[in-house]
């Protein structure tokens, strides 16, 4: 009993491998775990088995044998396993490679065309014939070197121009990427969201700190991608919000959030790594400039469990 | 379970993670007696539990690098998957329907045939020891584990208060836990 007192939680064990918590109740259990609890881990171990054990008591009955194949064969099993994580992952890093190598290379091409073209007209007259030479005639040199001189000045004033053609042709290339990056980011969330295999989950809170805070968190495991949607973010002096994800009892850093002027903060993430081992989203406050060790040193605020 | 097949469960799933089919049908083959009753007891009827198993693999393929030993074994791990992947096909709408129009009272199933001996004294067992918890423990338990109620629904529906169904909840399982050491069962 006096051991039960030391740990509230404990109570909500049982509860949580029965899936049978309140939302409220899971983000608590899971902030307490996350600051590392060994009686709550222990508990949650021999809590499972005893899982394992009610359902062991089911009348026996077994599936029919086309089953087996059937499972084997599905497409969903026929790539490498925890392919999701790794594929996904990949289909990010993707999406970012495609559309900058692909403007890269254009803008490449470009440039060694243009470079070519001014140069081509001053090439031919400034190589003289040889007949011209073997005539010997000074007017005609010296008409020769006339012409030569414009040329010259000619050709220098094209490469000039074109070189500043081609600084501005660039800047404004540059302009027309960070306006279409601009765009992409503002219709990839709304896309995110919304695409099949997107589940969004309400970051609740768990009740160690009085702050009106909100959020959600939207996470399609197979890519791993994910954006958080955080409101009413106002940290108090010297100190920051930080945002975190479990695999399992384990956290790992997704950064110090930074919100804007009305607190709000949508974090984007193309690829979370090891995006299938995520079992929750949480927000901890932290000292400024986030936790120094690799968990959060301060309360867990907000947690969001995962699943599927 | 023993040491010896805990570790040989989670080699076997480390496999899986590595994209090791056979493995997974080893997994299959080992776990299927454990598992699809428990389907079959939730979802209610043969095709519907058969359409849950499919999903649990395929879930157990695509997650097997999230297993983390320290929070429990691999048999508690896809217990886990299968009670959602039942209770979430019982939640949606069509199949709630459908389940009504073929659903089969769980204690109808006739005894398998080909079950072993040993495999039936160890689900008398369970069943006993599930028996021993007493009728309050026994209902919240059921409730909770079969029909997939939160505690607040089960509170609501038992007229008991929120804090007693958690203790009875905690008490339920760590009582169940006690009565079957380990070794008497997968």
């Amino acid at each position: 009993m006096a051991k039960h007192e030391r740990h509230p939680e404990l109570d909500l064990v049982a509860g949580y491998v029965l899936q049978a918590l309140s939302p409220r109740d899971e983000a608590r259990l899971l902030a307490h775990l996350m600051e590392g609890c060994e009686e709550c881990e222990a508990a949650m171990r021999d809590a499972s088995d005893a899982t394992v054990a009610i359902g062991g008591g089911a009348p026996a009955a077994m599936p029919s044998d086309a089953l087996r194949s059937r499972v084997l064969s599905d497409p969903r099993i026929s790539g490498s396993a925890g392919g999701a994580g790794a594929g996904g992952a990949g289909t990010g890093s993707d999406v970012g490679r495609d559309s900058g190598a692909g403007s890269d290379a254009e803008t490449n091409a470009d440039t060694d065309a243009d470079a070519r073209s001014p140069r081509a007209p001053g090439r031919t007259p400034l190589r003289p014939r040889d007949g011209a030479r073997a005539g010997g005639g000074k007017a005609i040199a010296g008409m020769l070197a006339a012409a030569c001189v414009v040329l010259m000045f000619g050709n220098y004033w094209f490469w000039q121009k074109a070189g500043e053609f081609r600084a501005e042709r660039d800047a404004v290339q540059r302009t027309l990427r960070e306006v279409e990056a601009e765009l992409s980011a503002k219709e990839w969330i709304p896309k995110m969201v919304t695409a099949p295999g997107t589940d969004c989950y309400d970051l609740a809170l768990t009740g160690s700190i009085d702050a009106p805070l909100n959020g959600t968190a939207c996470f399609a495991r197979e890519s791993g991608a994910a954006v958080v949607l955080l409101a009413e973010l106002r940290p108090p002096s010297g100190r920051d919000y930080e945002l975190w994800v479990l695999r399992g009892s384990v956290p790992t850093s997704l950064g110090v959030i930074r919100a804007d002027e009305e607190g709000r903060a949508a974090i984007r993430f193309d690829a979370i790594p090891d995006a299938g081992a995520i079992t929750a989203f949480a927000v901890s406050l932290e000292p400024t400039g986030g936790s120094p060790g690799p968990a959060p040193t301060g309360p867990v605020v907000m947690v969001a469990p995962v699943t599927g | 379970m023993n040491d010896r097949q805990r570790a040989a469960d989670i080699r076997m799933l480390a496999s899986v993670a590595n994209g090791d089919r056979e493995a997974l049908g080893a997994l299959y083959d080992r776990f299927t007696p454990l598992l699809f009753p428990v389907a079959l007891r939730i979802a209610g009827g043969h095709a519907d539990a058969e359409d849950v198993m499919q999903e649990v693999w395929v879930q157990v393929w695509r997650r097997a690098s999230s297993f983390d030993a320290a929070r429990g074994s691999v048999p508690a791990w896809l217990m886990t998957i299968t009670r959602s992947r039942a209770l979430d096909h019982i939640r949606s709408r069509s199949a709630r329907a459908k389940r009504e129009e073929t659903a089969e009272p769980p204690k109808q199933h006739a005894p398998d045939p080909a079950e072993s001996a040993e495999s039936r004294n160890v689900r008398a067992k369970l069943r006993a020891a599930f028996a021993e918890l007493g009728p309050e423990r026994t209902q919240v338990l059921e409730l909770a584990y079969w029909e997939g109620l939160s505690q607040s629904e089960i509170a609501e529906r038992t007229g008991s208060p929120l804090g007693t169904v958690k203790s009875w909840t905690r008490q339920g399982l760590e009582r169940m836990r006690k009565l079957l050491p380990d070794g008497e069962w997968w």
